[in-house]
């Protein structure tokens, strides 16, 4: 045996575990990173998945014109002003006889949502005959009580209710009084104050329009920047300079998109504050590097004897672009555009520099209406201190994640089809 | 169709013997078949690495088909043949650089004196201190001349002192011959050394670990006509104390350096024999075709 | 009108313009002998004619729109009595918004001046004849522009060469809109700063110790001494940058290096988009995370412990903002680490070298100017970085390094005093912009340096 091999075997057991050691540095690396993935899904799915669907109580309504205070239920000025809590306070009153003291009585109604007094005037609206009439109606609950019905027996000495009204909640779940259903105003509401009223199409809608402001924008400039700088831009000191500002904005933090739209199309231009135009353009801004970097990439990958040929027929150079390049990069573009439009809708912090953070119950009607947006509802509601604000913020993550994955799983699949065709 | 294609091509559509497949289907111009057993005389006594019924897969395609041969102790043996013959295939299965390829599968019995190489309990660090290899274009490291040769006995442990490692560090420089040519400047990198330079520091870094065997993929394809010499006066040199086994393009360098040459063909092991022999009483076709050029 | 209304008057009218050119063309080539005779395809001849009817008309819209409120303000205002013009910005804009008030109906005009509300009369009579001339002026340009290009075609004319060049130029000022964009914002920021550092001196800002923008609210105390020190908010932001990188820098590596050369590769094909996905969590989610489970557990586990953590720790933002750059700088070291020539390692594992002993010695030395590259880019993204810190992160200015304290950064404060009410020209508005330059000029060198540094890695081995 050579001297070498036997100086080598001395040292072979500590490199192995060297090697050892260092291969067990990169599992536990990998591992923290899926980890983290999965507590984060875990904890937000944890949270969030109450959200979808809520309790509601059966109470026997009485239609009494007399505490409504309402003769003709066709008059509007009267249907407005009806007093449809005192209706469900009497019918709670009617399922608790027992509950005298004032302060009980208020405790008790507050069991139910003010939701269910809008409830009952739309009903009135609808068919004014049930007026003075009776009905078995399954009433929204009120938060604390719909939180309260969500937890776990083990953990409901903790819930934001009395004993009292815990005891009442009890009462009316042995009866069978209450059930769950599919949270409906999740999806077809704006922002309120109150948990249970409270919904995402308000934030959605604000981020489909600030998303068609921003599509309808970034894709066509980034789309024509990148063909003049592939294409057409003369190799100089400008073409260069472009280039490496291009390169620079792709890594400016997006709060300083933020600072620029306040102080240029809101200070200097004038525009409204909370809409989402100004929130589209400044996305646009942020988002058109990255799609000008990847549109000039789905253009390199065009290969030049196509150009060639199509030069050989005699087209211009512009002929051949817009006719061979552009429509056989588009894919690759179109990939880089729902990325890009994956990182606007995900993005928050410009958005509340230009004020979009405002407290908006209405739906928004279009890019010129005050909205929010998803992110920045989930921001507003992440700072509420209710709990069910907390169960809102989650589902309001998982409706928004479930938008991003969608599309960075098309994106994806789009990248696919592509590497197969060349 | 070039013939090395035709072959291809048959050879893909069928998997039976293929002595038979070629002379039904070969025997058209030239009497080109494949040897079912290798000709000429590939073994040695007492060798130094012993390959028997080696067969190579990439994943399923099969690149070397049961070669066997010997290498002998302190000897040159060149391996020619065409491009993509498996040569480079069949020299990375000696020192195991083939694990690094995970489709890559070895099957048959190699041994390095009475070592098996493929003995799973066998330490592949171990082997390649012992089988080092040079490749085909310079590979230098980014970092300082010194620290290139030195980095072998620094992770083997095989210096214990600065003194050590400067020795060996000189006498590898001084064996390939590059050490008038660098010892004044032993950290600058060693990127910025010439081809021939930095193909000779790989050799000095191969041979600072003191191997007892050298395998050299194409050593010189990346260099000129005078740095081709300078490696090949190295070889002959190394030969004293190494056994080399070396993969070249150019039969003129098989010549000149090896005593004994093997002549791949498709992966198969077709002739092997006294160097003086190949080139001047080939034995079989195909490798008479290929010396006298007439493909390759 | 509206402008959506003119908008699509205009679109109307670029169709017919694009027709009617078309047509034209066609006519003209008739007696010729068929389109052939023509210098271009009917088509360029159409496309000629739209773009003479949309171009100018479209300029002036968007030049009316931008520019229009600006002025109708300054006329507003120099049409109040000199004893009620604003003496400074903030009475500026309190006097405008009193004015847009009244002029909206918001404010009864029985409870403000007369000549206010005459000026606010003033604005609307403004605001409705600037709509009106706008329409009136967007149209007739159209219509010139539609008819010249009508009249104007002939046989001989290069349509085709003068769309394509509209269209270069068009495409060009696109590729421009990254120039402009970068100008913007310096401007932006430098405007407004250079304003707040004439209220506050620029060495007080740059190294004072005390950060408290909320006492300078009252008018008195402007500027009042140390107030705008941004010195805590620097060192908070460099305390959770530092703790980000130091989860985010070894364990994307640790993960890239363990992806790219040991992982088996069905581990690879799921733990790469697995990584993937948590790049693309938006950054608010991570700050919900942060702020309501990662910081309440630290805090639990520090009391238990006995220590006293606060509930807006840095160190709960820090490791949360490292998880969110795990995906970043394990992709960029991806990049580098495969980017090292297959040759280097097979040189290495030729010599007998195990695995780890190629990475460590051959293949990180050789891919470090890359990483370091990576990692500076990671640094600009983390001291960058808001929503994660504007949730989990406190609002206090401690100037301290214990991780367990609660800091505050540049980008929240720039939340902070730029959310909710406030004047645009205040002294704390024009902090956050004080801040905002910063923070572009810092995160600015930063990627300069790294993409410079990456590229010239990547030239090095190509
Ligand atoms: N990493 C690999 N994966 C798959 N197939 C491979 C790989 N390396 C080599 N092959 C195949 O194995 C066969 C032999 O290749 P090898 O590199 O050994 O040829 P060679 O004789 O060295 O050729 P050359 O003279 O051109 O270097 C070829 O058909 C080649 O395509
Ligand atoms: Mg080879």
């Amino acid at each position: 045996m050579s001297v070498t091999t036997e100086q080598v075997r001395k040292t072979l057991a500590r490199r192995y575990r060297a090697e050892k050691r260092f291969k067990f540095f990169g599992i536990c690396a990998i591992s923290i990173g899926l980890l983290a993935l999965l507590l984060l899904f875990t904890d937000i799915i944890g949270k969030g998945y109450r959200a979808f669907y809520e309790y509601s109580v059966s109470l026997q309504i009485t239609f009494d014109p007399e505490t409504l205070g309402i003769d003709d239920p066709r008059d509007p000025e009267q249907l407005q002003y009806g007093n449809y809590e005192g209706v469900v306070r009497n019918a709670l009153q009617a399922r608790f006889p027992g509950v005298e003291e004032r302060e009980d009585k208020r405790a008790l109604s507050a069991l139910v949502s003010t939701a269910a007094g809008y409830r009952l005037r739309a009903m009135l609206e609808e068919s004014p005959e049930l007026l003075g009439q009776t009905r078995t109606l399954w009433l929204q609950l009120n938060d604390d009580a719909d939180m309260y019905m969500k937890t776990s027996e083990a953990k409901r000495e903790t819930a934001r209710l009395s004993d009292r009204q815990q005891a009442w909640m009890q009462e009316l779940e042995q009866g069978n009084e209450v059930r769950a259903g599919f949270n409906h105003s999740l999806f077809t509401r704006g922002d309120s104050r109150e948990p249970e009223q409270a919904g995402i199409l308000g934030a959605i809608l604000g981020s489909l329009f600030t998303m068609l402001v921003t599509l309808a924008l970034s894709f066509p400039i980034g789309v024509a920047a990148a063909v003049y700088l592939e294409e057409f831009a003369p190799k100089n000191r400008f073409t260069d300079f472009i280039e490496v500002n291009i390169n620079n904005l792709a890594a400016v933090p997006s709060i300083i998109f933020g600072l620029l739209g306040l102080a240029v199309f809101i200070g200097l231009f004038g525009m409204p504050r909370s809409v989402p135009l100004v929130g589209g353009l400044v996305l646009t801004l942020m988002t058109l590097p990255t799609i000008i970097i990847s549109s000039r990439a789905a253009i390199k990958a065009v290969p030049p004897s196509i150009r060639q040929a199509a030069m050989g027929l005699g087209a211009s150079k512009m002929q051949v672009v817009l006719q061979f390049v552009l429509p056989l990069a588009l894919p690759g573009m179109l990939t880089g555009g729902i990325i890009g439009m994956a990182q606007a809708l995900g993005e928050t912090a410009p958005l509340l520099m230009i004020g979009m953070v405002a407290f908006i119950v209405e739906l928004p009607t279009g890019a010129l209406d005050a909205a929010t947006v998803l992110p920045v509802q989930v921001f507003l509601w992440a700072s509420s201190p209710e709990q069910s604000f907390v169960t809102m913020t989650s589902a309001a993550i998982m409706v928004l994640m479930t938008f991003l994955i969608t599309m960075n799983t098309l994106a994806v699949v789009m990248r696919k089809r592509l590497e197969r065709r060349w | 169709m070039d013939i090395a294609e035709k072959m291809n091509v048959f050879q893909d559509a069928v998997q039976v013997d293929p002595r038979v497949v070629a002379q039904e289907h070969m025997m058209t111009e030239e009497n080109l078949y494949i040897p079912e057993k290798t000709v000429g005389a590939p073994f040695v006594d007492d060798p130094k690495m012993r390959m028997r019924d080696v067969n190579v897969f990439y994943d399923t395609d099969q690149a070397i088909h049961g070669v066997s041969l010997d290498i002998g102790k302190n000897e040159v043996v060149a391996l020619i043949g065409p491009s993509g013959c498996g040569k480079s295939t069949f020299l990375r299965c000696m020192n195991r650089m083939n694990d690094t390829i995970d489709i890559c599968r070895v099957e048959g019995s190699l041994h390095l004196e009475n070592q098996d190489i493929y003995d799973p309990k066998l330490d592949v660090v171990e082997l390649r201190a012992r089988v080092g290899m040079v490749f085909q274009k310079p590979n230098p490291f980014p970092k300082s001349i010194y620290d290139n040769v030195a980095y072998g006995p620094r992770i083997h442990g095989l210096a214990n002192r600065k003194t050590d490692l400067d020795e060996i560090v000189e006498n590898s420089l001084r064996k390939a011959g590059l050490w008038d040519e660098v010892k004044d400047r032993l950290d600058s990198p060693g990127t910025g050394l010439s081809g021939g330079q930095q193909q000779r520091l790989c050799i000095a870094r191969t041979i600072a670990v003191s191997p007892e065997v050298v395998l050299m993929d194409e050593p010189c394809s990346a260099l000129d006509p005078i740095a081709t010499a300078k490696i090949e006066e190295l070889i002959r040199e190394l030969s004293e104390s190494y056994t080399i086994a070396i993969v070249t393009h150019s039969m003129q360098q098989a010549a000149r350096v090896s005593q004994r040459t093997a002549y791949f063909h498709l992966g198969w092991l077709v002739e092997m024999n006294d160097t003086d022999t190949v080139f001047t009483k080939p034995q079989h076709e195909l490798t008479e075709s290929y010396i006298t050029g007439r493909f390759g | 009108m509206q402008t959506g209304q003119l908008l699509l008057i205009l679109a109307a009218m670029i169709v017919t313009a694009f027709i009617m050119g078309r047509h034209r063309a066609l006519q003209v080539a008739q007696p010729l002998g068929g389109i052939r005779h023509l210098r271009s395809l009917p088509f360029y001849y159409a496309m000629r004619s739209a773009i003479w009817c949309a171009l100018p008309a479209l300029t002036v819209l968007v030049a009316w729109l931008i520019f229009d409120q600006t002025l109708i303000r300054i006329m507003v205002l120099d049409s109040l009595p000199t004893e009620l013009q604003p003496v400074d910005g903030t009475a500026r804009n309190l006097m405008l918004s009193q004015i847009g008030n009244v002029a909206s109906g918001a404010l009864p005009t029985d409870f403000v001046d007369a000549a206010v509300a005459n000026a606010a009369g003033r604005l609307n009579q403004l605001q409705s004849i600037s709509a009106m001339a706008m329409a009136v002026v967007v149209i007739v340009l159209a219509m010139l522009g539609g008819a010249w290009a009508w009249l104007r075609v002939s046989a001989r004319m290069p349509a085709r060469e003068q769309v394509e060049r509209v269209l270069l130029v068009v495409f060009m000022l696109c590729a421009v809109l990254a120039v402009v964009t970068t100008v913007g914002i310096v401007f932006s920021v430098l405007f407004e700063s250079i304003r707040f550092f004439g209220q506050v001196p620029i060495a007080d800002f740059l190294f004072g110790l005390n950060w408290s923008p909320q006492m300078a609210l009252r008018a008195d105390q402007v500027a009042s001494e140390g107030a705008f020190g941004a010195v805590p908010l620097f060192a908070g932001t460099l305390l959770i940058s530092a703790i980000a990188l130091m989860v985010a820098v070894p364990v994307g590596l640790m993960s890239a290096i363990y992806l790219a050369e040991y992982a088996h590769s069905k581990v690879r094909s799921f733990a790469k988009p697995a990584l993937e996905v948590l790049a693309g969590v938006p950054t608010v989610v991570y700050g919900f995370f942060a702020a309501l489970t990662v910081a309440p557990f630290i805090r639990d586990v520090g009391q238990s412990l006995g220590l006293s953590v606060a509930s807006e720790s840095a160190l709960a933002a820090g490791l949360v903002m490292g998880i969110m750059l795990i995906p970043f700088v394990s992709s960029l070291s991806d990049d580098v680490i495969t980017a090292v020539p297959r040759a280097m390692r097979d040189a290495s594992l030729g010599l007998g070298a195990t695995r780890s002993e190629t990475i460590k010695k051959v293949i990180f030395p050789a891919a470090l100017p890359g990483i370091m590259g990576g990692i500076l880019l990671a640094a600009s993204r983390a001291i960058g970085e808001t929503m994660i810190v504007v949730m989990a992160a406190g609002l206090a200015a401690n100037l301290t390094a214990n991780p367990l304290q609660a800091v505050t950064t540049i980008t929240v404060q720039i939340v902070t005093l730029l959310t909710g009410d406030q004047e645009f020209d205040s002294a704390k508005t024009l902090a956050a912009f004080a801040l905002g330059l910063m923070l572009f000029i810092t995160t600015l060198l930063m990627n300069v340096v790294a993409l410079h540094i990456v590229k010239k890695y990547r030239e090095q081995y190509e």
